[in-house]
């Protein structure tokens, strides 16, 4: 419920009576620490694996061992699906951040109400960008997350194609060839589709910092009505 | 009753020496930054080894597995490490915003502590 509104420039701040974290925010209270360390582990992890495509690839290109270009095909085609989603978490955990910071803004906003013996403690209520912000993030990283499976499916069908035909796809016929077909179809979409999940996680970054000026401006705000005589001073 | 929410002692920790200087945010932005500018030189050593390669007439060029095997192998990795170098700049994003956080909990522990006193000198 809305106790109040503050305003200036002619813009409406609404209060509402200081309450804890929601779900949203206590999930990025506690999960912006696992989803930073699972976003790094998985993009060392495609680093690594890219690595060792290279050096399959340059097996290849040495001895011409086809099963090497197999490998390396396969791998590749993990590989980007899995850096991207480290990247993805990454970003949520950019975005978890930010909320915190909202978080933190409120709690010392609270803080400071009652060391100066306001009347009523309150806080902003949650702005259209505030609510929007975990579903945009979530949005994003089930994006990525798709994109991550199809990745896997490539590279489930480079699997299971001969190493010979990988090396020279005129030799394919049959289920391999349409196989192939699908893993080169797959490659020209996915690719966007992946940064579309990275840009609407960016998008919840936009939100999450539209957010926090509003937050800091309900603070100068909330300082110039507590200044206005609306409170007991300490003694 | 309503009690304060911060832990005490952030503002004692943001005068420590260590906070003055984010050295451990700008090391990282300062590896991620190193990481994609070696990724950009990769990639010109691709495009003149592929300019190379091609100037060659169709029997050298198939000929030419050494440069081949090359060309194939840092574009097998090279992607990666771009997106290793931006992973380790959104790092240093993170690593920004925690002191962030606890510079706003700082200040609200100095408002806290002298805002009643400064309000009822003034008043």
């Amino acid at each position: 419920m809305s106790i109040g509104t503050l305003t200036a420039g002619g813009a409406r701040l609404q209060s509402v009576p200081y309450k804890s974290d929601d779900l949203p925010q206590k999930m990025a209270k506690y999960l912006w620490l696992p989803m930073l360390a699972m976003g790094l582990m998985a993009v060392v992890i495609g680093l690594g694996a890219a690595i060792s495509a290279g050096i399959n690839i340059g097996d290849f290109f040495s001895a011409s061992d086809a099963e090497s270009l197999k490998d390396a095909s396969t791998t590749m085609a993990w590989t980007s699906a899995t850096i991207f989603l480290g990247m993805a978490f990454i970003l949520s955990s950019i975005t978890m951040l930010l909320v915190n910071i909202v978080r933190t803004l409120r709690d010392t906003g609270h803080d400071v109400q009652v060391a100066v013996r306001a009347g009523e403690v309150t806080q902003l209520r949650k702005p259209l960008t505030g609510r929007l912000i975990p579903v945009v993030m979530m949005m994003g990283l089930m994006i990525v997350i798709g994109a991550f499976v199809v990745g896997i499916v490539q590279a489930d069908k480079l699997s299971g194609i001969p190493a010979g035909g990988i090396a020279d796809t005129a030799t394919l016929q049959g289920q391999d060839l349409a196989d192939y077909g699908t893993v080169q179809a797959f490659d020209a979409w996915v690719g966007p589709l992946r940064l579309f999940g990275l840009a609407t996680i960016f998008a919840s970054i936009v939100l999450a910092l539209r957010t926090i000026i509003q937050a800091i401006r309900f603070q100068g705000q909330r300082i110039q009505e507590l200044a206005g005589g609306r409170f007991t001073p300490a003694a | 009753m309503t009690t304060h929410t911060l832990k005490p002692g952030v503002w004692a920790s943001l005068e420590h020496p260590e906070y003055a200087d984010p050295e451990d945010s700008t090391f990282v932005a300062f590896l991620g930054i190193l990481a994609v500018m070696f990724s950009l030189a990769m990639g010109v050593v691709v495009a003149v080894k592929t300019g190379d390669l091609w100037a060659q007439d169709a029997a050298a060029r198939a000929a030419d597995k050494v440069r081949a095997g090359q060309i194939g192998a840092i574009q097998a990795w090279n992607p990666a490490v771009l997106l290793f170098g931006i992973s380790l700049l959104m790092t240093s994003v993170v690593l920004v915003l925690r002191r962030i956080i606890k510079t706003i909990q700082a200040r609200g522990e100095a408002m806290v502590a002298n805002l009643p006193r400064l309000i009822s000198t003034t008043h």
